[in-house]
């Protein structure tokens, strides 16, 4: 089963993204923020995470910075999923190694689509 | 955020004018000291919003997915009465084509009782008419009677010369009785059984169709021959219609129960895609979140500025540390994430309002 993980510190954003991808069949696994995600990515190996920008203690840049150093993420699409809607930020992440950015709130169908994309066997 | 506040509130715990200030300083120090409590109830009430509709959010989301459970249990239901009636038409049509075949069996049936009827209706009329030949018989005993008696006649005049022939003519009589007697014998004995054929043929149930057959002739003709075949007949006949509209009726039973199942099915479907559609939408609360979290900050530092004027009319700060308040608004554009904070600030401004080009969704 595909794994999915989503890194956001909104219980709302955690609950219902966990609720939709759930009933598409995949697997998920949640984290609050950046550091949170690191611990847990160690253990659960995602097939794809879906990450917030702004977050405390590690906001998203930082973790798609600190994500890509581990081995096994290096390739892992990355997808961040945020109210920013700064071009000059969304640069920043595809520098940093994002594979996409989701500009909040973002259309299930939509989601879907890119997901597929992304993982193609999904 | 609750802890930033109370940080806030610890820095504003100097303020207050100095004894030497003039009134109108003094009271300058004591509005805006009165006024800071202001900034940190309204952070603490929309704080409180904040957690209210975050609240909310997730009842609705809870709620939501208890519709969607129950929407998937029905589609489950569903599935299951699909497959059963699935099973279940299988196994009806199997019973509507054995009712075919029993409709076949009984219409071959019918023909045979037909034919049988009919053959047996002329056999009655064959034997019947052998009471014509029968007649004949009788009519040459009669005749041979008459001649025997003339026979005796002349023999009795011919005196002694005539009694050979007078014992012929009397032997000739007695055969013509006889003949006569067999006759009849055998004219009852046919019409005895022309009447038994008549009557096995015949119906005495006293009714001519199964329930719901309409056919009030049928009384009428049972009993007589011809009322006999017609009333097998139609028996036969309201059977195989039977068997039809019972055939068909089941078909007709098991596709509405089919069509039910798959709407039920397709319904589903519908309520799975709208409740995620609204689960996507509870992303509202982190977005409307954010952007009361950019005014509580925004709220914060215009209190901390406000103290630090105090303390620089109180004398106690120098007029450097209110630098920053002049260019506040510059800040609270720089702190904004989403476009549409941007054009409620242009809206405010008079600023050009900004279209938004870049994709709700970008793949790099």
């Amino acid at each position: 089963m595909t794994t999915i993980m989503i890194v956001d510190d909104s219980p709302t954003t955690l609950m219902s993204m966990s609720a939709i991808l759930t009933k598409d069949g995949f697997r998920v696994i949640t984290a609050v923020d950046g550091q949170d995600a690191l611990t847990k990515v160690g253990k659960d190996r995602p097939d794809l995470i879906i990450t917030d920008y702004n977050m405390p203690k590690m906001d998203g840049m930082v973790f798609i910075k600190e994500a890509r150093k581990v081995s096994g993420l290096r390739f892992t699409p990355i997808l961040m999923l945020t109210t920013e809607s700064d071009p000059a930020k969304r640069g920043e992440a595809k520098a940093a190694g994002a594979t996409g950015w989701l500009v909040k709130p973002v259309n299930p169908d939509a989601l879907m689509t890119v997901i597929r994309k992304v993982l193609p066997g999904a | 955020m609750r802890a930033v506040v109370r940080g806030v509130l610890r820095t504003r715990a100097t303020v207050g004018p100095p004894a030497s200030a003039s009134p109108a300083v003094s009271r300058a120090c004591d509005a805006i000291d009165g006024a800071i409590p202001v900034f940190d109830l309204l952070t603490a009430q929309l704080e409180d919003v904040v957690d209210t509709t975050r609240q909310a959010a997730l009842s609705v989301l809870e709620g939501t997915q208890s519709v969607d459970s129950a929407a998937g249990d029905v589609a489950l239901e569903a599935g299951r009465l699909a497959e059963l009636t699935s099973d279940q038409s299988e196994e009806l049509a199997r019973i509507a084509a054995d009712s075919r075949d029993s409709i076949a069996v009984i219409e071959q049936l019918l023909a045979f009782v037909v034919r049988r009827d009919q053959a047996v209706f002329d056999l009655v009329a064959e034997v019947r008419g052998l009471q014509d030949h029968l007649g004949i018989i009788q009519k040459i005993s009669r005749s041979t009677t008459t001649l025997a008696l003339n026979a005796k006649i002349e023999a009795s005049r011919a005196g002694q010369h005539g009694a050979g022939f007078q014992v012929v003519a009397e032997e000739v009589r007695e055969l013509a009785h006889q003949s006569d007697s067999a006759a009849r014998d055998i004219g009852r004995r046919i019409e005895l059984l022309a009447h038994r054929l008549t009557e096995a043929m015949a119906d005495h149930t006293g009714s001519d169709a199964a329930p719901g057959a309409a056919d009030t002739d049928a009384d009428a003709d049972a009993g007589t021959d011809a009322g006999t075949d017609a009333v097998l007949t139609r028996r036969l006949e309201v059977v195989a219609q039977q068997q039809r509209s019972l055939a068909g009726r089941l078909e007709q039973f098991t596709g509405r129960i089919d069509d039910t199942a798959r709407q039920l099915v397709t319904d589903s479907a519908t309520v799975h895609r709208l409740t995620t559609r609204m689960m996507g939408q509870l992303q509202f609360q982190d977005v409307t979140a954010q952007m009361i979290q950019h005014v509580v900050g925004t709220l914060q530092q215009l209190g901390t500025e406000l103290t630090a004027v105090s303390g620089v009319l109180a004398g106690r700060r120098d007029i450097e540390e209110i630098a920053q308040l002049e260019s506040a608004m510059d800040r609270i554009r720089d702190g904004y994430v989403m476009h549409r904070q941007r054009m409620t600030h242009a809206k405010v401004t008079g600023d050009p309002l900004l279209t938004d080009r870049t994709p709700g969704v970008e793949l790099f």
